[in-house]
C-alpha cells in the first residue's frame, strides 16, 4: 500500500512524536485552552471552535477571527482581517518548505500542502532548531512526527479550554500561556546561525517600538524591517573578512 | 455595521477564515516551488521570517489580550530575561524554560 506521507525512517518519526509530547505540545495545548476561552466568550460553540483550531491553525489568525466575531463584524471584514493577519503564513510555509528541503521528495501538490497546513509557529521553530541536530534527509520523518502530535494537542487544548475556565483558576492558565512565547522565543534565539539570531533580535526590538505607531501591522514591518537589517549587515560583513 | 449571526453566517464566518489562512500557505508551496534554494531570496525570506516570529512572540509578551494580560509588563520580562539569562550560562533549553516558567509563577503569584 502506497504511504499516504513520506515516513521513511521511522526512529525519527518517533523522535518527533516524542520531542512534541513534552514542552511544546504543553505549550501549544495551553495556548489553545487560552484561545478556546475567548472563542467560547465571543459566542462559538464547541464544533466552532474546533473546526476554526483544526483549519486555520495559526493562533493570530484565530484571535483576530475571534475578536471580530464577538462584535459581530461583517462577514468580508472577518475574511479581510483573518486574511492579512495570517500573511506570514506563506512566509513560514516558505522557509518551512526550504528547511526540509521538501522538493527532493517529488511529493504532489495536495501531499504538499497537507504537509504545510501543519507549519505553524511552533513546528517552524523547532525544525529551525532540529536542522542541525538531525540528517537533512530524516528531518521530514521529524517533522511529520513532531507537526501531528503538536496538532493532536492543539486540538485536545482547543477542547478542554472550552470546558476547563469553570474549573481551573486564572492564575493557572496564564502561567501555562506564558509559556508559548518563552518556548519559541528561546528555541529561534538559540539558532546555530548568527544571521538568524541578529534577525530575532531586531524584530522583536523593533515591533516594541512599532507597536504603538502601526498596531498588528508592525508584525509585517518588524519581518521586512529586522530580516532585511540582519541580511544587509550578514553582507557587510563577508565583504569586510 | 454589528450583526447577529445565524447558524450560516456562523459557519460561513468559519469557512472564510479557514479559506484566508489556506490562500497563504498555498501561495507558499507555489513560491517555494519556483525559487531558488540557496540563492538570496530565500535567505531573505528566511531572515524575515524568524523576525516576524520573534515579533509575534514579543507582542504576546509586552501587549498581550486575553488571561496574560491581567499580569505585569515587568513580570513577563522578567520572566524572560531569566529563561534568556539561565540558558545563556547553561545551554541547556529545558532548564531555562523550567526555571523561568516558575520564577514567573511564583512572581505573579506573590509581588
Amino acid at each position: 500500500m502506497r504511504q499516504l506521507l513520506p515516513i521513511i525512517d521511522k526512529n525519527f518519526y518517533i523522535k518527533g512524536i516524542l520531542n512534541a509530547i513534552n514542552v511544546p505540545g504543553f505549550a501549544l495545548g495551553s495556548t489553545m485552552i487560552g484561545f478556546s476561552v475567548i472563542a467560547k466568550e465571543a459566542g462559538f460553540d464547541i464544533w466552532m471552535v474546533l473546526a476554526t483550531t483544526a483549519s486555520v491553525w495559526g493562533m493570530p489568525g484565530q484571535v483576530a477571527f475571534a475578536s471580530l466575531y464577538a462584535v459581530g463584524s461583517s462577514l468580508v471584514l472577518i475574511f479581510i482581517s483573518v486574511t492579512l493577519a495570517n500573511m506570514r503564513m506563506m512566509l513560514l510555509v516558505i522557509s518551512g518548505a526550504n528547511i526540509l528541503k521538501i522538493n527532493k521528495y517529488n511529493l504532489p501538490f495536495w501531499k504538499q500542502a497537507i504537509l504545510l497546513h501543519l507549519m505553524a509557529i511552533t513546528s517552524w521553530a523547532q525544525i529551525g532548531y532540529m536542522k542541525d541536530k538531525i540528517d537533512e534527509e530524516k528531518l521530514l520523518n521529524y517533522y511529520i512526527g513532531f507537526s501531528f502530535t503538536i496538532f493532536t494537542f492543539g486540538m485536545l487544548g482547543t477542547f478542554i479550554g472550552f470546558y476547563i475556565n469553570n474549573y481551573v483558576s486564572n492564575d493557572l492558565i496564564r502561567v501555562f500561556i506564558f509559556l508559548t512565547p518563552l518556548y519559541i522565543l528561546l528555541l529561534i534565539i538559540n539558532s546555530k546561525e548568527n544571521i538568524n539570531k541578529v534577525s530575532v533580535i531586531f524584530g522583536g526590538l523593533i515591533s516594541i517600538i512599532l507597536y504603538p505607531l502601526l498596531g498588528n501591522w508592525c508584525i509585517l514591518f518588524s519581518g521586512i524591517l529586522g530580516g532585511s537589517s540582519a541580511i544587509l549587515i550578514n553582507s557587510l560583513k563577508k565583504r569586510i573578512t | 455595521m454589528e450583526i447577529e449571526y445565524t447558524f450560516l453566517q456562523s459557519w460561513a464566518a468559519v469557512a472564510l477564515a479557514c479559506i484566508a489562512t489556506l490562500i497563504w500557505r498555498l501561495m507558499g508551496i507555489v513560491f517555494y516551488n519556483k525559487i531558488s534554494e540557496n540563492g538570496l531570496l530565500i535567505k531573505w525570506v528566511n531572515s524575515i521570517a524568524y523576525s516576524m516570529v520573534s515579533a509575534v512572540m514579543m507582542m504576546i509578551l509586552i501587549y498581550p489580550t486575553g488571561v496574560l494580560a491581567t499580569t505585569l509588563t515587568e513580570h513577563r520580562v522578567l520572566g524572560l530575561i531569566i529563561g534568556l539569562s539561565v540558558m545563556l550560562i547553561f545551554k541547556n533549553l529545558a532548564a531555562a524554560i523550567s526555571i523561568s516558567l516558575i520564577s514567573f509563577g511564583i512572581i505573579v503569584t506573590y509581588f
